[in-house]
This record gives structure tokens, sequence and C-alpha cells, in this order.
């Protein structure tokens, strides 16, 4: 495998193995978070039909 | 070199003929019920809550009522779809390591707009529902009519085939018979339980399924690509890529990568409209409670927007060391296949030994089918059927909100009730419903499906670019300039093979178009509105 290849696989490992923590973490975040929302936004259209 | 006979969009091989296959036939009685359950699930929650939507307002943009969670699960729902996994999964195969750039593109361009609130921040400042609205506020009337109609154009010609794409995953992936009515069937099916929830609840009970919808995705995701990598480790996949594609299959700028300078241009272009200028996107900024919102909703969708990529690009590699492992061939046009180590320039087909040559879409879903264990694969075929569903209902129902109220409407003489807009919505709903079955049964792109999506979505996004752009923030932008952007949209269509054989042009690159066609766009708008100023212009506070 040459220098260029091996550069490129590098780059490409250490993008992808940041972007998955962070994408895990934050599909965390969206599952309770979103969760919680959903009772307000549920709510708010409530107040609106009253 | 052997040449075969291509096979169609459809999964034809016979299981036990595929060296190392495992999974029997049918989806085993486990994984049957997680997806049985998981559809129950979807069609309880959107019909209960979609039950009690009042007004346009609600079944448009649910009351704009979002939060910041909410409307990230939704953004990334609706966007990361089965055809996005199956299309990326298929770049992947394709392009190797090299294909990642477009989703680091992709995140870059996401994270910019949150930053800045590029187009997005006026248009929920401005408390538009679609952007042809925004259009009739700046430009006039005739300008948001023609808008409406290319973005129609541009948009069913689009997800025409999300359809036949998800019909196709789920045939190929369950083990139905691929030759007989089960592909007709399973569209059918697929399209009548979201057509009820979006009918009956819309943008409420989008909104709501999106977020179920998220939540299995990303476990479904994250699932499979942690089995990739435990069964074949990073270096693994690094050594076979290098093997079979050497430099192109990691250098997206060097020559034989089947990328280059201009895709890569034509990528920033295409994140650009995925995040801030395509309808679906719009339509979840338009739908949050304020800007700020907008902006955080922004900011962490940039990841989302590079991890909808990036997931299935490294489980299309995955798909691609399998094959190579299980002794298959490949070729880099329709139909014909050679030896594995021979150079491949760009793997489109592939054959296993002693099958037929199929498509490079197939892979993804022989891939999951044949190595995913029992139990599992009902969590993965839920998730793929989540993104599915998710991304059909958020395009039915924003593309019918906006032939309604953008077609329609403009044109009735004393405007539409809100009970006939709803009403009408649902109408064109069903209508759009209906053309995606005949249109995805009888359409065949003849290129990568990303490229067919970025083509045919260039009809409405390459005027809509400079008429958001220079009418936000240019105050000499005309209604005469906005027209001729508009209708330079059209030119795009010269990007779709089918059209360039009509026409008889040879191999016209998709992005030289797209980009060719923006420039066009951006030119003529800015000559016309110099040349033809509006007199009596509106000023629209953003």
């Amino acid at each position: 495998m040459n220098q260029v290849i091996e550069s490129w696989a590098a780059i490409w490992k250490w993008i992808f193995l940041v972007m998955i923590g962070v994408f895990a973490a934050m599909a965390v975040f969206v599952t309770i978070g979103g969760f919680f929302d959903i009772g307000k936004m549920l709510k708010s259209l409530r107040d609106d039909d009253a | 070199m052997a040449v075969r006979k291509s096979a169609s969009l459809t999964l034809d091989v016979a299981a036990d003929q595929i060296p190392g296959y495992r999974a029997p036939p049918m989806l085993p009685t486990l994984d049957l019920a997680i997806v049985v359950a998981y559809l129950v699930v979807t069609v309880v929650v959107g019909v209960w809550f979609g039950r009690n939507v009042k007004g346009a307002s609600h079944f448009m943009v649910a009351g704009r009522s979002l939060g910041t969670w909410l409307a990230l699960a939704t953004l990334t729902g609706s966007e990361l779809a089965l055809i996005t996994i199956m299309y990326s999964a298929q770049k992947g195969f394709t392009g190797g390591f090299a294909a990642f750039h477009i989703a680091v593109v992709a995140g870059i361009v996401a994270l910019l707009v949150g930053i800045t609130v590029f187009v997005v921040g006026p248009l929920r400042r401005i408390g538009v529902v679609t952007v042809p609205e925004y259009y009739e506020k700046r430009f006039g009337r005739r300008t948001r009519v023609l808008g409406g109609v290319l973005l129609t154009c541009g948009g069913v010609l689009n997800f025409g085939l999300f359809l036949k794409v998800g019909a196709d995953f789920v045939v190929g992936v369950t083990g139905l018979d691929p030759k007989g009515s089960a592909l007709v069937l399973v569209m059918l099916g697929l399209m009548a339980i979201v057509l009820l929830y979006t009918m009956l609840g819309g943008m409420v009970s989008v909104v709501l399924t999106d977020y179920v919808q998220f939540v299995i995705v990303a476990i479904g995701l994250l699932a499979l690509v942690g089995l990739g990598w435990n069964r074949f480790g990073w270096d693994e996949l690094v050594r076979v890529v290098a093997e079979t594609r050497a430099e192109p299959g990691f250098d997206p700028t060097v020559a034989g990568s089947g990328f280059g300078p201009a895709y890569i241009s034509w990528q920033a272009v295409l994140g650009l409209v995925s995040c801030a200028i395509w309808p679906t996107s719009v339509a979840r900024a338009l739908a949050a409670k304020d800007v700020g919102v907008v902006r955080r909703q922004f900011l962490l969708a940039s990841v989302t927007f590079t991890i909808r990529f990036l997931l299935p690009y490294f489980i299309g590699i995955c798909a691609f060391v399998w094959l190579v492992k299980q002794g298959a061939t490949f070729g880099s046009a329709p139909g014909e296949v050679k030896a594995v180590g021979a150079s491949i320039a760009k793997p489109t087909s592939f054959a296993l030994p002693g099958q037929e040559s199929l498509g490079s879409l197939l892979a993804f879903p022989l891939y999951v089918k044949s190595t995913v264990p029992s139990g599992l694969l009902g969590i993965v075929v839920a998730a793929m059927l989540a993104a599915f569903m998710s991304n059909l209902s958020s395009y039915l129902i924003t593309w019918a909100s906006s032939i309604t109220r953008d077609i329609v409407a403009p044109v009735v003489k004393n405007g539409l009730s809100q009970k006939a807009e709803i009403g009408l919505t649902r109408v064109f709903v069903l209508v759009v419903g209906a053309w995606l079955v005949a249109f995805g049964l009888f359409f065949d792109p003849g290129t990568d499906v990303w490229d067919y999506l970025g083509i045919t979505g260039a009809i409405y996004f390459t005027g809509a670019i400079p008429v958001l752009v220079l009418g936000i923030y240019w105050s000499r932008a005309s209604s005469a300039g906005a027209v001729g952007a508009l209708l330079c949209g059209f030119s795009a269509l010269l990007g779709l093979k089918p059209i360039q054989k009509w026409f008889g042009i040879v191999d016209l690159p998709e992005a030289w178009v797209g980009l060719g066609t923006l420039a066009l766009a951006f030119v003529v708008m800015i000559v016309l509105s110099l040349v033809a100023p509006d007199r009596d212009r509106t000023e629209v506070v953003a």
C-alpha cells in the first residue's frame, strides 16, 4: 500500500470514528429531548384549539 | 472477461446458490414480528394523534410548535431516507472510501448554514409556509405560480423513484419472489400505510412518526456499522479496496475515482440545497418555533447530514468487500463482469459465482440479507422501512401543500377556505402517491440513483437558489429576473440520460449540466434585474 493511500485512509478513518461517536451521543439527546418536545407540541396544539 | 446478461433492479439471486449464505429465503418469524410491530406502532401513532388536527397551520406546519430536538428528529427522519441509504451504499460500493468526501462536504455546508442561518433564517422571520409563498411576497403572484409549477415538476420527477427503490429493498431483503406480483403489492401496501396517516394528520402525524422512525433508524444503522466493523475491521476494508481500486478508491480528486473537482463543487451545491433550499428541509425550518431553534436545528443537523451519507458509504464498502470474499466478479458497465485483481474503474455491476450479473444498487440488500443474524435483521428491516416511510410522508405532505397553496390557491378568485385547503391537500397527497406507483413501475433512470436525484432536483433548485439568495440579500433583484432564473431550471433536464439520448448528446456529466444551469440562472437573474427593475417593489422585512 503506498503512502498516498495510507494518508487518505487515516483521514477517512478519523472522520468516520469521530462522526460515529458524535452521532451516537446526539441520537441519545434527540431521543430524550424529542420525547419531551412532543408533549410541548401537543399541548401547544391543544391550546390553539381552545 | 465474461459478459453476462444484465438483470433488472430486482433481486433474483437464489439463496441456496450463494456461497456463505446463511439467511433463509423468507424473513424468519421473529424478524417478521418485529417488522409488523413497527408498522402497527407507526399507524397507531400517526392516526391517533392526527385525528384531532384542526386548521391549515396544524396540517401543513404542525402549528409552528416544534422544539429543537423534535425539529432535529423530524429533519433527520425525513432526510435520512431508505433511498438515501440505498444510493449512498451504492456510492460507497462504486466509489470506495473516496465517496466519503460527499459526506464531509454536506456536513461542512450544513454547519455553515447553521452558523449563518443563510436563507432559512430570513424565511422563518418572514413567516411564510412554503418557498413559493416567499416568491409572491417578494416578486408577485406570477413568480409564485411559476415557482410552484417548477417545484412540482422537479419534485415529482425527483422522488418518482423513491417508492420503487424502497419496494426493491423490501422484496430483496425479505426473500419475496421479485418476478411475481410481490413488487407491485409491496409498493401498494407501503404507499397505503403512508397515505393513511399523512392524509389524516398532515404534518402533525408526519412529525410524530418521524420521531419514532428516527429512533429506529439510528439503532438499525449503528447496528449495521457495528456488524461490518466486527466482521472485517477497518484495516481489512482498506486492504481490499486498495488492492482492487488503488488510489482512486481513496482520493476523490484523481482521475479514475469517478469524482474530480467539478463533481466535488457540484456536491457543495447539493449540500447547500439539501439543507437551505430543498422544500422538505425548509419546511422543517418554517415549522420551528423561532430563528434560534432554526440555528440550533441546522448546527446539530450538520452531524446528521454527514452521517446520513457516511454510514451507508461504509456499509456499501462492507458489501463490496463481502462480495470480493465470496469470489464475485465486477464490471464497469451494465452486464459486464471482470475478475477481481483487474483494474476496476467503477464497479457498477457484480456477479456471484454461477449467478447473473446484478446492478450495484442491489449489493446492499443482498449483503444485509446474507450477513445480518435473525433478530437483528428484523430491527434493521424495520429501520429501513422507517427510513422509507418518514421520507415518503414528508415529501408527500410538502409537495401536496405546495401544489395547493402555490398553484391552485393563487388562481382561485376569492382564495381557498381553510377547509378547502386541507381537503385539496389530501387529494393531492393521493394523486402524487398514485404517480409514484406508476412512475416507479415504468421508468429506468439509466444512471446512479444519487446522480438522477441531483439532476431532477436541479430543475427546481438551480432557479430557486438565485431567486432566494438574491431576493433576500440583494435589494435590486426584480420579478423579471426571478422569472428568467426560474425558467433556466428547465435546462437541467439535459442532465437526464434519456433526454441526452433523445437529443443525441453523448454522456454529458450531470455535474457539468447542473453547475452550468446554476451559473446561467444567476447571470440571467442579475442581468434581467438590472435591465427590467420593479417599479413598485414591496419591501419584505426579514
